[in-house]
């Protein structure tokens, strides 16, 4: 008696378990399957407007002296792997040649203005530094049309 | 007499000497099934080996193929029961000093070879 | 009164345990993606973290048992082996995200690449620890823990709309991006949820000396310690809600979590930012190498004890030696310190049940707590945990895995 109510205990949070491993899988998978190559590019591609975020205010907090010139640059070093990965998604993507386009421009840009704002920092260049951080703004700006105006 | 049992009361629970320094768990218990009466305790085992063949007699060789690096030269150590002075809730007594025992072959090795050469430990 | 200095031991457990690189990750992408919409799950993982602390230190001052030695005397080696090796392993990924944590505050303040700093603060950590006693690392840890209450004070000088906090405490499907809602939730009670904290805490409460007499200090303590973390970590959602959000910075890598308390403290935010990062994770490295040598030393039965000089337990003070120096190899050879956290979290959440199952049966144990035993309040509230527990182990390394990568 004792032994095969400890058997049915025993046996159903494993069954329990594997149920919800299933219906997770179930609903999970088709939900990556499903989307678009312009989907997928533009979630892949995401980082780059946090990024663009991020710089835009580690130029401002780096005028106002409220953060170190070391890491700002180091800031810069990770956004650029950031951007990196992005034009390597954009050039293998199956995404329309529109979206690549634009995506690819942007994020050309976006080393640009990274570039640009490292120089301004290296030289201690506040007004390069404030012309920069307007222009990773405006390219934050552009991003967030792409990704809002989705790719489909 | 008071009943005792083994498997709740004794086995896997902590060792201490007879100065009450912690020198390991009853890791395993051997019977005496000679002589034609009942059962008796002969001795309680301490030892990786001893761990080891409870999980699975292929974990048993693997333990024994490392010992090889081993410090501790007795892969089992046997205490017989006669020298266990109490089990209490807390532990077995044992009725022997730890220092001198193979349950500290390593502790020994390792206060000697590592602890001793930190700096500024002497 | 002498009783309430033990305090200390709640706050240790909860700037290491609670507040530490897992949960700064895990609030800074809260607050950043979804605003104060997660504040929920860090009330239900406090609710449910101080019941588990608090039955361990009960435990620990009724038995005078840390938990790892009363589990193997009570359910027997064969039983025991397999969670004290998935817990290990779980629990050195986290002594190496939060030994990347000390490394990483250090970045911070020195512009100095981080895997420079593995091996110089595995031996500082080593060396704190070779040399103080239990109390010296209470108190110090829990008193300079205290400056993450800069995240406190930040979220208010932030001047959050009060009524959107308060609905942030009742849970809410988000708008977009389940996967991520759900990662994060769940990398949430994980991160809070750490399994080594028990261990640690039922051990330190023997280091103490806790007796029968402990078992009402230490409900407030449990309450208060484990308070104070989550307090922190609900203040940095906000702040990241406040500060991040509106900017829309995601937090992908902890250089952009660095940013948050700028906006508060325009000149200090920075420096609070790396040294808050810095003590809670030396906390949490300290804790959780101490938790690896508790564990092992009482499953083998060898004299333990961190009061105890190391020529007096030599092999103890070996394990968080030799633990130190392998955690620190991973930072070492360059893992993103962001990535070994996630996969830290979820290996927390998965073994979670196997701590989880025996130690609510010993909490049931009248044998060994007399009168103390769990009552039906504790019972209920540990058995929505071994449900939850159950739920994270299924779904935390497949979340982890696409709410991360996408």
């Amino acid at each position: 008696m004792q032994r095969r109510f400890s058997r049915r205990w025993s046996r159903r949070p494993l069954a329990a378990l594997s149920a919800i491993v299933v219906a997770l899988t179930a609903v999970t998978l088709p939900a990556c399957q499903k989307k678009s190559p312009e989907e997928d590019l533009l979630k892949k591609v995401e980082p780059v407007g946090s990024w663009l975020a991020s710089l835009e205010m580690t130029g401002r907090k780096w005028l106002a002296n409220s953060v170190p010139t070391s890491f700002a640059k180091n800031s810069l070093s990770a956004a650029g792997k950031a951007f990196d990965k992005a034009a390597e998604e954009t050039a293998k993507s199956e995404a329309g040649p529109e979206v690549r386009a634009r995506l690819g421009q942007l994020v050309s840009e976006a080393r640009a203005a990274g570039a640009g704002l490292r120089r301004g920092i290296e030289a201690g260049d506040r007004g390069a530094v404030a012309r920069e951080v307007g222009r990773l703004a405006q390219l934050h700006r552009r991003f967030d049309a792409i990704e809002g105006g989705g790719g489909s | 007499m008071k009943k005792l049992d083994l498997a709740r009361d004794v086995l896997d629970k902590l060792v201490v000497d007879k100065g009450g320094t912690k020198m390991g768990r009853v890791d395993g218990l051997v019977l005496d099934l000679q002589g034609g009466g009942p059962p008796r305790v002969e001795v309680i085992e301490m030892g990786f080996v001893v761990l080891a063949r409870r999980v699975h007699p292929r974990v048993e060789r693997w333990v024994e193929r490392l010992r090889r690096w081993s410090v501790r030269k007795t892969a089992r150590q046997r205490v017989p029961w006669a020298k266990v002075k109490e089990v209490t809730p807390y532990h077995v007594q044992v009725d022997l000093e730890a220092l001198k025992t193979p349950a500290f072959d390593w502790e020994r090795w390792l206060r000697d070879h590592f602890v001793a050469k930190v700096p500024g430990e002497d | 009164m002498k009783k309430w200095l033990q305090l200390g031991l709640g706050i240790l457990t909860a700037v290491g345990g609670f507040f530490d690189m897992g949960a700064m990750a895990t609030s800074a992408q809260a607050g950043a993606n979804f605003r104060f919409q997660l504040l929920w799950a860090v009330a239900v993982a406090t609710l449910m973290v101080v019941f588990l602390v608090e039955m361990s230190g009960r435990f620990a001052a009724v038995s005078n048992k840390a938990l790892p030695d009363a589990i193997r005397e009570h359910f027997g080696f064969t039983f025991w082996v397999v969670p004290f090796l998935v817990l290990s392993l779980s629990t050195f990924l986290v002594l190496a995200t939060e030994i990347g944590g000390i490394c990483f505050a250090l970045h911070l303040v020195t512009g100095l690449p981080t895997p420079l700093m593995a091996l110089p603060v595995a031996v500082l950590t080593w060396l704190f620890l070779w040399r103080s006693t239990f109390s010296t690392i209470e108190n110090s840890t829990s008193l300079l823990g205290l400056i993450t209450l800069a995240f406190v004070v930040a979220a208010f000088r932030h001047h959050p709309p009060a009524h959107e906090v308060l609905q942030g405490f009742v849970p809410s499907l988000p708008g977009e991006d389940p996967l991520k809602y759900w990662a994060i939730a769940v990398s949430i009670v994980g991160a809070v949820l750490s399994p080594y904290l028990f261990y640690f805490y039922s051990s330190g409460a023997v280091e103490d000396h806790w007796d029968e007499s402990y078992v009402g200090v230490n409900r407030g303590i449990a309450a208060i310690g484990m308070g104070f973390g989550s307090v922190i970590s609900l203040a940095g959602i906000v702040v990241a809600a406040m500060a991040l959000a509106p900017r829309g910075i995601q937090v992908d890598d902890y250089h952009q979590a660095a940013l948050m308390l700028t906006d508060a403290f325009p000149f200090w935010g920075f420096l609070l930012f790396a040294v808050s990062m810095g003590i809670a994770c030396l906390g949490a490295a300290l804790e959780v190498a101490l938790a690896m040598a508790y564990s092992l030393a009482q499953t083998f039965g060898w004299n333990w004890g961190e009061n105890l000089d190391p020529r007096e337990d030599a092999r103890f003070s070996t394990v968080y030696t030799v633990v130190l120096l392998l955690a620190a190899l991973p930072i070492l050879f360059g893992v993103d310190p962001l990535k070994l956290t996630i996969l830290a979290m979820a290996s927390e959440a998965a073994v979670l049940p196997f701590v989880a199952l025996p130690f609510v049966l010993l909490m049931n144990d009248r044998k060994l707590l007399k009168e103390h035993a769990n009552g039906w309040i504790s019972n209920t509230v540990a058995g929505i945990v071994l449900l939850v527990a159950l739920v994270l182990t299924a779904v935390s390394i497949p979340l982890a895995l696409l709410g991360g990568g996408g």
